[in-house]
């Protein structure tokens, strides 16, 4: 294998942790059982090793791009296959919203050499909370997940993981104590 | 990342004590000054930094469509879409009664940096609070203030009917009608104003028309200059179409001033001439932009006032309201008018114009049905009597019979109101006046011309001719324009006359077209 291209294979590992993240911030909790996000983003990664030869001429922020284009396309799949097979909170999903949520990410994400600073940074910034947010335990993923991603409050995140409120706090507080953690040491 | 937050470091609080902090922060409360102040504080400072980190994936995510939890609304479903907020529809808990709220688009907020995001949304918060204030029956209420999940909210009245813009592109609305509506809204405008509160984005679309009680109704007071500073546009500092924009404000946005800059420019006048050419574009249902232009070169069309309300002529709108339109899109502020009070008072002496087909709903097809066959068989009798050589009373008896129909539909019309009246007076007396110069036409003619007929006759139409001539003129100062061209047709019709053999049939076939061309182009007969 050319070492560009054992680069880029490289670079799809390290894009997973942020994708699976992405994909379970994006995926409404009411789908869970139904849509796993790492099983879409396994597949988006399949997707991109089938066609490294196109991808590996492309620089980071292109390549993470196309990424994030294979997974909004691998999860709109999803919800369409759950709407066809008549799952009730599918028919209520906007496809165009979903779309919508996506195109913001990208602005979000979205980077080349010609991006400003501040906005290379918030980028990297996310990129970075994302990643770390895989390092956590599944429960504090969870928890902080709907607290800080999804916007829900403590009673609401208590309902949707059927645990204490308290329980959540604790979750919570640990689950950022870890994530800090992770991104300062990292820096 | 600030070591201090080192788990090793971190003293141990049970979770209940979480908890409660937990939930002191949600509710953005000050912290319990008993606790142990440092580890509260290092809770919230982690709490803070998270949520810093994920805003703005947090504002990306949230999706439009799920509506915010509102404390007092339940049932919340969308209906609009604005460039700044979205629309719901929603159950009053308390009061069982539908509202509409309006919220605060997310992802206006979500690209920019925090102090923004704040600052936009106290804005937001301000403009409705401001705009709660004002209580008019022609702008919209808004009853309730609030923010919820950091997204602010306001409700207001759900208003059941059709945009101005709707109606417009429906024929059947009379320019009548929708003078009224913009004169309400012009009055409601100048409350607005002198709370000192700019509207800046007045078009057909955003003044709603309830069904039930025919009301026209404004929203949206003062959040333009809102829309623009959060919009990511590279031409940010335009809300929404340029086509209802100053020209002033089209240039400021083409000159690249700030969006502080443009807001400064917005003043009365700005709005005033917003209100001219939405009341322009009510009537004729078309935009006074070029659609096929880009929305750029739009914008440079109105800051050199190169609109089809300068440009164009239409049938549809009548003289004396062009003539308040254009003072109100004048390119020099100086010369619109210099409230919006001062335009409704010109709207409203427009409307209370005397207006002859108010007293008479029936004219239209008696004119055609009735008038015009009369006019057109009276011609022939006269032609026929002549040829017969019949006696000269016949003759005139059939010549002023074509008065009768007109006469009967004065005695027999209703008294409606004053205005009415007025006009009926006035018509009235240019018909009576109509009849007695004829009679005393025929009467000189006879002295003059005894014993030929013939002769009579012959000098009668042209003279005849000339006194409707006379009518026609008088009869457009008030009523409708083109009784002005039908005064200078009737004033050759009077010359032909005099050499045609043929008078008679010429006069009746001509005065009964006149009938059919009043019946049908003069749109205040369109009018309900």
């Amino acid at each position: 294998m050319k070492p560009i291209q054992q680069q880029k294979e490289e670079d799809l590992e390290k894009i997973r942790p942020i994708l699976i993240s992405l994909a379970e911030a994006m995926i409404s909790p009411a789908f869970r059982g139904h849509i796993d996000a790492s099983d879409l983003v396994q597949q988006t990664l399949m997707e991109a090793h089938c066609r490294i030869e196109d991808l590996y001429s492309l620089d980071d922020g292109p390549f993470f791009a196309w990424m994030r284009a294979a997974l909004r396309n691998n999860v709109l799949d999803a919800i369409r296959h759950l709407k066809t097979a008549k799952n009730n909170i599918a028919r209520n999903v906007r496809e165009s919203d979903l779309q919508d949520s996506f195109a913001r990410l990208d602005q979000l994400l979205a980077v080349d050499e010609t991006s400003p600073s501040q906005v290379l940074q918030r980028s990297d910034e996310i990129s970075r909370l994302l990643a770390a947010l895989q390092t956590l335990p599944d429960k504090q993923r969870m928890a902080v997940m709907l607290k800080h991603l999804r916007g829900h409050s403590l009673k609401e995140v208590s309902e949707i993981l059927q645990v204490s409120e308290s329980a959540v706090a604790g979750l919570l507080h640990r689950g950022r104590q870890q994530l800090l953690q992770c991104m300062g040491g990292e820096q | 990342m600030n070591t201090s937050y080192h788990r090793g470091d971190e003293p141990i609080l049970s979770d209940d004590e979480l908890a409660v902090l937990e939930r002191a922060i949600e509710a953005g409360e000050d912290l319990e000054a008993a606790g142990d102040l440092e580890r509260q504080n290092a809770h919230r400072s982690a709490f803070e930094l998270i949520d810093k980190l994920a805003a703005p994936i947090r504002l990306a995510i949230e999706s439009n469509n799920s509506p915010p939890k509102l404390e007092d609304y339940e049932e919340l479903t969308e209906i609009a879409r604005g460039g700044m907020g979205v629309v719901y529809r929603g159950l009053h808990r308390k009061t069982q009664r539908y509202d509409a709220i309006k919220v605060m688009r997310p992802d206006r907020i979500a690209g920019a940096a925090r102090e923004t995001a704040i600052l936009l949304r106290l804005q937001f918060l301000r403009e409705s609070q401001l705009a709660a204030r004002v209580a008019h029956e022609h702008i919209v209420p808004i009853y309730q203030v609030g923010e919820s999940q950091d997204r602010p909210w306001f409700s207001m009245q759900l208003v059941d009917g059709s945009s101005l813009y709707e109606l417009s592109q429906t024929a059947s609305v009379s320019a009548e009608r929708m003078v009224r509506y913009i004169q309400q809204i012009a009055r409601a405008v100048d409350v607005v104003h002198r709370h000192g509160i700019l509207h800046g984005d007045i078009k057909p679309q955003n003044i709603l028309v309830e069904h039930q009680t025919d009301r026209p109704l404004i929203g949206d007071f003062g959040l333009a200059d809102l829309a623009a500073a959060s919009s990511n546009r590279p031409d940010a500092g335009i809300a929404g179409t340029p086509a209802y924009m100053a020209p002033e404000l089209a240039r400021a946005a083409i000159q690249g001033q700030s969006k502080d800059d443009i807001a400064a420019t917005r003043s009365v006048s700005t709005d005033v001439y917003s209100l001219g050419v939405t009341l322009w574009a009510a009537i004729t249902g078309r935009s006074p932009c070029d659609s096929n232009r880009t929305p750029a070169e739009q914008l440079a069309d109105v800051a050199i006032s190169n609109l089809r309300c300068h440009n164009e002529k239409s049938i549809d709108v009548p003289p004396a309201l062009m003539r308040i339109i254009k003072r109100c899109v004048s390119r020099d502020p100086e010369s619109r008018y210099s409230n919006a009070g001062q335009f409704a008072d010109e709207l409203a002496t427009w409307l209370n114009r005397p207006h002859w087909n108010r007293h008479f709903p029936q004219l239209r097809r008696l004119l055609w049905v009735v008038v015009a066959p009369i006019l057109l068989s009276s011609g022939l009798m006269v032609q026929s009597l002549l040829s017969m050589k019949a006696n000269e009373f016949w003759i005139w008896l059939a010549i002023f019979g074509g008065y009768a129909p007109l006469f009967a539909t004065f005695l027999f019309s209703q008294r409606i109101d004053h205005v009415a009246q007025q006009a009926r007076r006035e018509l009235w007396s240019i018909w009576v006046g109509h009849l007695c110069v004829s009679l005393a036409g025929m009467i000189a003619l006879h002295i003059l011309c005894e014993p030929e007929v013939d002769q009579v006759i012959k000098f009668f139409y042209p003279f005849w001719a000339a006194i409707s001539a006379l009518t026609f003129f008088a009869k457009s100062g008030n009523f409708w324009s083109g009784y002005r061209w039908l005064g200078v047709a009737w004033s050759l019709i009077a010359v032909l006359l005099s050499v045609t053999p043929w008078a008679p049939v010429v006069f009746g076939t001509l005065a009964a077209t006149t009938c059919l061309v009043i019946a049908r182009t003069d749109r205040s007969f369109l009018e309900k």
